[in-house]
């Protein structure tokens, strides 16, 4: 462990392009600076790669007859991420972050070999990846294929390499630089009281959307599904079977229990088919939307306060290592099934506007349904606090940072492909809400056939085969994006391993592991915003000052209600809604995302020019403007648009005057749903004012800050004194030959100090 | 995945507190465990 008293000493060695430094005598380097130039290898390579990625975005781009092969797709990201990595976040790195891996991280200045710990970048990366990555750039993708793959492929390959990936590598190092602080604790610091406040209430409201809609997606995919509800049912059980065997039986074999677990699972995902065929198991396990509702708000309070090993720890393992799993056999799926994409390149709704997975034109509603994979928000709250308390050396905060987010773009990409490759009239049966497709497998034809769609129309019959062979009842008005993708899955999977007998078990699996992330970050974030809530009540004083204190079960409980009932009342609006509830909530869910990337980009922002680093502010200028302009021109067109589609407060009045009228209105059937419509309206209308005041509030105090350092002021900032390192970690995924050369004079130091310890520091886990 | 923690547990506690007891690999993990249980973890969507 590195001693805070320790007089720096600081000892360089330059051989060739290569300096060494050494923070003590005794110890081998703890940092490299490689300068030497590029060869002419690496030219050659990169030069390939470059016209690779140029000719197959050509071709995604300009080939019309809708027959591009999706390989294109996985080349044209692949080859721009490789080049967005090696040179565009490493002048980030260079001009921004200049990590100096002679500095100690948080995570070896107060290492206690819990929660502060070095960890390989190998592995930290995995986590890094499994803490960010979840439904979203699953769920996204599909719902923004009705404008057509062009739009979605650009702005996820695009968007991630100049903003997604700028956002979570800069968050990550300016938290890196503060002790691992949080990106409210950050936004108080660097924008003051104001801006931090409404900072952290953001993130909390923020929050409870996000959850809401989430379980929204899980509840559309679920409901009427006894497979599906068995299979996810049954995770229950085994996580809290894995709880006690960790606890109890053997402790610390996670990865032990995790294949027993995902064993378990798949047993579930099998069973669940003999299950549904039974009477008790159709009978049991056929829940209604609001059912389903229901049984995920006791989930989540369940959760919220059962001890952790006995259900979260034990859920996360299993969700990380069927996120891991299940995200590489869909890669080497696509890549052997070499599927053709069904989708336009662009739709007709892309300039109308009028389609009916969620309303509103290209801009700005495509960039903000897909919020995760190319700019998510939320990852802000990973990269700051979590990541840096393992990170080994600020050099490998490009590892993690700016490549864990490019490999969530990559997912995204696969997600859009599946979705692609579905038949367009089965797409739109499976998205359109049932106010529209009528709910039977003879109105949504009738309904989808009459879309501008290209390709022969759809008979009844047909969307009736194509539920049978994944063993639902019915396919039509799945909203929520997982049928769809599982669907797609179902597709890919079944084409490379076991042919159409397997497609209902991929179908059901691909349900059950989008429910899984999901139900992980429900249970996660129930119990993070009840832990941010009880800390902001806590700070008004008063007998609220008891809610410090995290063991005091009332306040825990309390708290765990109010967060549960937030999310809650929010789902059960969403799965009643008479006009979608997805089309309706889903904007708003990425509104909150990316008006979180306005709060974390404005903190990074004002943190560049505060170091005087003016020149390049526009890396993080650049992403952060440009999600205002979206985000804030969908706030103001959900607002304010007399679009009936699109504006909340539009619906709203309609309702309005139709209720006092004694009338229908819009998709309402009866003088209830117009109740619903208004009451809807009124709460999805006030939270967009909500969100968006909030982030220019934000934006505002960072604008200002800005222009106090451009007069002259030196504001301070709160980077912490550097402390000198004394370990030693590769910064890339692969270690160069000067880094194995210094890795093997540490291990050669350990090995001599403690003859039976392993490397523990730098070996994967 | 967290196979390796006690071992760097035990590691951690010999080089910076030698001589001192160390906790068995079944009372770290409740330790961790209740460390997790007031500082929960995010994660996203």
């Amino acid at each position: 462990m590195a001693t805070p008293t320790a007089a720096a000493e600081r000892i360089e060695e330059t051989r060739g392009d290569v300096t060494y430094i050494r923070t003590d005598k005794n110890l081998p380097p703890v940092a490299i600076i490689d300068r030497s130039p590029i060869t002419v290898r690496h030219r050659i390579i990169f030069g390939i790669i470059a016209v690779l990625g140029a000719i197959a975005w050509a071709i995604i781009a300009f080939f019309r007859g809708e027959t591009v092969n999706a390989v294109w797709f996985v080349i044209a990201a692949i080859c721009t991420y490789i080049v967005g990595f090696r040179f565009y976040a490493r002048l980030i790195e260079l001009k921004i972050v200049k990590p100096r891996d002679d500095h100690a991280t948080p995570a070896e200045l107060f290492e206690n070999g819990t929660d502060y710990l070095p960890t390989d970048r190998r592995v930290l990366f995995g986590h890094h990846f499994a803490a960010i990555a979840g439904a979203g750039p699953l769920v996204g993708p599909v719902l923004a294929m009705q404008m057509g793959y062009l739009p979605g492929t650009i702005w996820i390959i695009i968007g991630a390499v100049l903003a997604g990936c700028v956002q979570d590598f800069l968050v990550l190092s300016i938290s890196t630089r503060r002790r691992g602080r949080s990106l409210g604790q950050m936004a108080r610091d660097e924008l003051g009281p104001i801006g931090g406040a409404a900072a952290i209430i953001g993130v909390l409201v923020i929050m409870v959307i996000l959850l809401a809609v989430l379980a929204l997606v899980v509840v559309q995919a679920l409901a009427q599904s006894p497979w599906g509800v068995f299979s996810i049912a049954m995770t229950i059980p085994i996580a809290l079977f894995m709880g006690v065997y960790l606890r109890y039986l053997r402790p610390g074999r996670v990865t032990e229990v995790s294949l027993i677990g995902v064993a378990l699972l798949l047993l579930a995902v099998a069973g669940g088919r003999w299950v549904a065929e039974t009477g008790w198991g159709a009978s049991l396990f056929n829940l209604s939307p609001v059912t389903l509702s229901w049984c995920l708000i006791i989930y989540g309070f369940a959760a919220s306060v059962l001890p952790v090993w006995l259900l979260l720890a034990p859920r996360d393992y299993l969700s990380t290592f069927m996120k891991v799993g299940t995200i590489a056999l869909l890669a080497v799926g696509i890549l052997l099934a070499r599927p053709l994409m069904q989708a336009p390149a662009i739709s007709e709704f892309a300039t109308r506007g009028d389609g009916p997975v969620f309303a509103g034109s290209l801009f700005p509603f495509l960039f903000i349904t897909i919020a995760c994979g190319a700019l998510s928000g939320f990852h802000s709250l990973i990269s700051s606090g979590t990541t840096p308390k393992l990170l080994q050396k600020e050099s490998q905060m490009r590892l993690i940072g700016y490549g864990g987010m490019l490999t969530e773009s990559f997912v995204a990409i696969m997600a859009l492909i599946t979705a692609a490759i579905l038949n367009q009239h089965l797409y739109f049966t499976l998205n359109a809400p049932a106010s529209v497709t009528g709910g039977t497998a003879e109105t949504a034809a009738e309904y989808v056939n009459l879309l501008p769609l290209s390709g022969a129309p759809i008979t009844a019959e047909q969307i009736t085969q194509a539920a049978e062979s994944v063993g639902e009842e019915s396919i039509v008005s799945r909203t929520g994006g997982a049928p769809t993708l599982a669907f797609g899955m179902s597709e890919v999977l079944a084409k490379v391993f076991g042919g159409d007998a397997l497609k209902a078990f991929w179908y059901h699996f691909a349900i059950m592991f989008e429910a899984l992330f999901i139900l992980t970050t429900v249970d996660a974030g129930t119990r993070v915003a009840r832990f941010m809530l009880s800390d902001g009540l806590s700070n008004l004083g008063g007998p609220l000052r008891r809610l410090k204190d995290p063991s005091w079960r009332v306040g825990a409980w309390v708290c765990s209600v109010i967060v549960v009932a937030a999310w809650g009342s929010i789902l059960l609006m969403g799965v009643t809604d008479p006009l979608g509830g997805i089309n309706t909530l889903f904007p708003l869910f990425g509104i909150a995302n990316q008006l979180l990337a306005a709060i974390a980009l404005t903190v990074v922002t004002a943190v560049v020019v505060k170091k005087g680093y003016l020149k390049w502010a526009w890396i993080p200028a650049v992403p952060l403007l440009w999600d205002l302009i979206v985000t804030l021109t969908a706030s103001w067109q959900k607002i304010f648009s007399g679009d009936p589609k699109v504006g909340y407060w539009t619906q709203h009045g309609i309702c309005r005057a139709a209720q006092e009228a004694d009338r229908l209105c819009l998709t309402a059937k009866t003088a209830d749903d117009v109740d619903k419509i208004v009451r809807n309206t009124f709460i999805q209308g006030s939270l967009s004012i909500v969100f968006a005041v909030l982030v220019v509030i934000v934006f505002v105090t960072g604008f200002v800050m800005v222009i106090r350092v451009l007069r002259g002021e030196r504001p301070p900032t709160t980077e912490d004194e550097p402390v000198p390192s004394r370990i030693f970690g590769p910064s890339g995924l692969i270690a160069t030959k000067h880094e194995k050369e210094v890795q093997k004079q540490w291990d050669a130091l350990r090995e001599s100090a403690t003859p039976s310890a392993t490397s523990a520091g730098t070996s994967p886990a | 995945m967290g196979d390796n923690h006690y071992r760097r547990y035990v590691e951690h506690r010999r080089r910076t507190h030698p001589g001192e007891p160390i906790l068995s690999e079944r009372e770290y993990w409740r330790m961790r465990h209740a460390a997790a249980e007031s500082n929960p973890q995010s994660r996203c969507c």
